[in-house]
């Protein structure tokens, strides 16, 4: 079974997305991790028996831009990983602005000590 | 000049039991536009990772879907078991690969009724559910549950099937290919059903590469692609191959699921004649540590399993990428430029799970 | 090309209504559980030795245990089902059994107190080589094992007294003594 996670730079995000697209791979799923104060996002791509990960580093505050101009699906999980981790993802073509699950808390899944900046935000 | 209107739809609808909210909007009857919107039942069962240990958390992800629910259990002890390295028993695997089999077969029955329930058709409906019966029966005698099974461990399974009960399962399955002839032809053959099913929501093959739909929904528009090949569990032991139409219409979805079923007979048949004995689970020895991704077949399609482990008995993340929410982008595709009076049943033939999507 | 065929259904239709019910007449009759059902805990409490590794292990968190009064209760309402406070303990005095909870307006707790009883603690015998093992085995860490210094020690507060080390040792040089 292949699982390769690559590590790119934010940068190149949506230029490997558009050769992935390209070669006709498949945006399987977007998965954001909170670690220590900052994210880590991981893009799943799958072409047949195949499946690579791209895994991008964020600080904190940093915002990253959308995959939805590329692939359109991505949105309910961009929207995922905006609320439940108050990530700050820029330009999703159907942005539910955190209104996507009805829960009180902002950011549940995000970082816990720190949670005052996301209220600013 | 078409008249536009909005119309919500949802979150409470007889289509289906569970919430999802739709803003359709219309020229006159014609659909030109759908908003969905979810999250009225979102539990926070990701966030438990962190607070459960991960030999405990195998009960929690069973429970993060009624149908679904040997698969989740299995997609997770399968990404951690990855993780750790545990080579798990052959006996184990093929006990675990008969589970998910069955459950494949009794959430497509579950589909088939809820499909002929929604056209109307309550004989059928009843019929189907009927025969879904003997498939719970037999979780219950084998399992002790009939929906949630609780029997995957990491390292393997709790509970074992014996020769002779393996042989009553054989036999209840050849019967029941006897009695699902009736309701298969009636679902391909019968002219009100088909001219209810034919030519509604066509989705091409571009389209639903693009949208990224998976499962019976992808393998309906001609996606020749099933992720049992990955071979985990006793796939790769096992002689299949992905189920495909090239309508990609609604009629194409019922016919792919009915040859699913046909196809898990075989499978069974098959896996229960090559089982073989030993252990059913090894003991395992320390804390997770280190990620990984993992593809499981689900009945309704791929399900993506990320585990990562911190070398605590907690685990930091475990995230699960469900079917539908893959389906749903392609749902909306369907329903542009559809009637009103279709929609439930466009929604519907994804086969949707709002509850697992939410988890 | 659409099926221009009709009636599909009616053979089945007609076997139906001649064929006995498939459904059980519950109320009336009895419902059959089978045999390996999951419906509820049930404990043998003489045998319990409060060691809380069912309430450490329930994932719902539906089981408490007071050492202190020697009581075990259930909330058998959070109670999911899952048997694995019987798949964990030590002394094998949980079981799953047949038969589901009573429906009920309100959640209670079910309590079940432990008669009195002399509480058995291990020592270690001559023959021991300190090889550690029943110091992993202990669920509470309570067994402190040094082989350099050749010491075996046992803090009492923390023992569970479930006997899992005499059960473990490969010398077989553990002594359930009591207090």
């Amino acid at each position: 079974m292949s699982d390769r996670i690559l590590k790119i730079e934010k940068g190149d995000l949506l230029q490997m997305a558009v050769q992935k697209k390209m070669d006709g791979w498949r945006l399987a799923q977007i998965c954001a991790v909170t670690i220590d104060q900052a994210y880590e996002m991981s893009y799943t791509f799958v072409k047949d028996k195949d499946m690579e990960t791209l895994r991008i580093h964020l600080q904190p505050k940093e915002p990253i831009i959308s995959l939805t101009q590329i692939y359109p699906c991505a949105f309910l999980q961009e929207n995922e990983a905006a609320e439940l981790f108050g990530v700050l993802i820029e330009n999703i073509t159907m942005d539910y602005k955190h209104k996507l699950y009805r829960i009180d808390v902002k950011a549940p899944f995000g970082p816990k000590e720190d949670a005052s900046w996301q209220n600013e935000a | 000049m078409a008249k536009r209107s909005i119309i919500p739809f949802g979150p409470q609808h007889p289509v289906l039991p569970e919430p999802i909210h739709l803003d359709l909007v219309l020229e006159d009857e014609v659909v030109v536009e759908a908003i969905p919107n979810i999250g009225f039942v979102h539990r926070g069962l990701e966030k438990l990772v962190e607070t459960r240990d991960f030999k405990q958390y195998v009960y929690v992800a069973e429970r993060v879907c009624g149908i679904c629910s040997f698969g989740h259990g299995l997609g997770y002890c399968e990404s951690v078991e990855h993780v750790m390295h545990i080579d798990v028993p052959k006996r184990a695997r093929y006990l675990r690969t008969l589970w998910m089999e069955l459950s494949r077969i009794h959430s497509h029955l579950l589909w088939l009724g809820l499909l002929a329930d929604a056209l109307g058709f309550e004989a059928l409906f009843m019929q189907s559910w009927r025969l879904r019966e003997k498939v719970l029966d037999i979780f219950d005698n084998t399992t002790g549950g009939r929906i949630i099974f609780s029997v995957n461990q990491i390292g393997g399974v709790l509970k074992d099937i014996d020769a002779s009960m393996l042989k009553e399962i054989d036999t209840i399955l050849y019967d029941m290919e006897t009695d699902l002839k009736p309701i298969m032809d009636t679902f391909l053959e019968d002219m009100l059903v088909n001219s209810r099913l034919r030519g509604l929501g066509v989705l091409s093959k571009e389209q639903a590469y693009l949208a990224g739909a998976v499962g019976p929904m992808a393998r309906a528009s001609g996606i020749d692609y099933d992720s049992r090949e990955t071979g985990y569990a006793a796939y790769a032991d096992l002689n299949f191959g992905p189920i495909t139409a090239t309508e990609g219409d609604c009629y194409a979805r019922c016919k792919v699921r009915l040859a699913e079923i046909l196809q898990s007979f075989e499978i069974l048949h098959e896996l229960i004649s090559k089982i073989p004995g030993g252990d059913i689970n090894v003991p395992v020895k320390g804390n997770p540590n280190g990620e990984c991704f993992i593809r499981i077949e689900q009945p309704r399609g791929e399900a993506i399993y990320y585990t990562k482990g911190n070398g605590t008995k907690y685990l930091d993340r475990f995230r699960l990428r469900t079917p539908t929410t893959s389906n749903i982008p392609p749902m909306l595709d369907l329903l542009k430029g559809c009637q009103l009076g279709d929609v439930p049943l466009l929604i519907l033939t994804i086969d949707p799970c709002i509850s697992c999507t939410e988890r | 090309m659409r099926s221009k065929k009709l009636f599909v259904f009616t053979r089945q239709v007609l076997k139906n209504l001649t064929s006995s019910p498939v459904t059980e007449a519950y109320p009336f009759q009895e419902a059959s559980y089978s045999d390996r059902m999951r419906g509820h805990i049930s404990i043998d409490i003489d045998q319990c030795i409060s060691c809380t590794l069912c309430a450490q292990n329930c994932p719902p968190r539906a089981i408490q245990v007071d050492r202190k009064s020697d009581t075990w209760s259930i909330d058998r309402f959070l109670c999911v089902q899952c048997g694995n406070c019987v798949q964990v303990c030590p002394k094998h005095c949980l079981k799953m059994e047949k038969g589901y909870t009573a429906p009920n307006t309100k959640k209670t707790m079910e309590t079940y107190t432990r008669p009195p009883q002399k509480k058995k603690i291990p020592q270690a015998g001559e023959s021991c080589v300190f090889c550690g093992l029943c110091a992993n085995k202990c669920p509470r860490q309570a067994i402190h094992v040094d082989r350099e210094t050749k010491e075996w020690l046992l803090k009492k507060e923390d023992c569970v007294h479930c006997e899992l080390c005499a059960k473990v040792c490969p010398k077989h040089c553990i002594e359930m003594k009591e207090e």
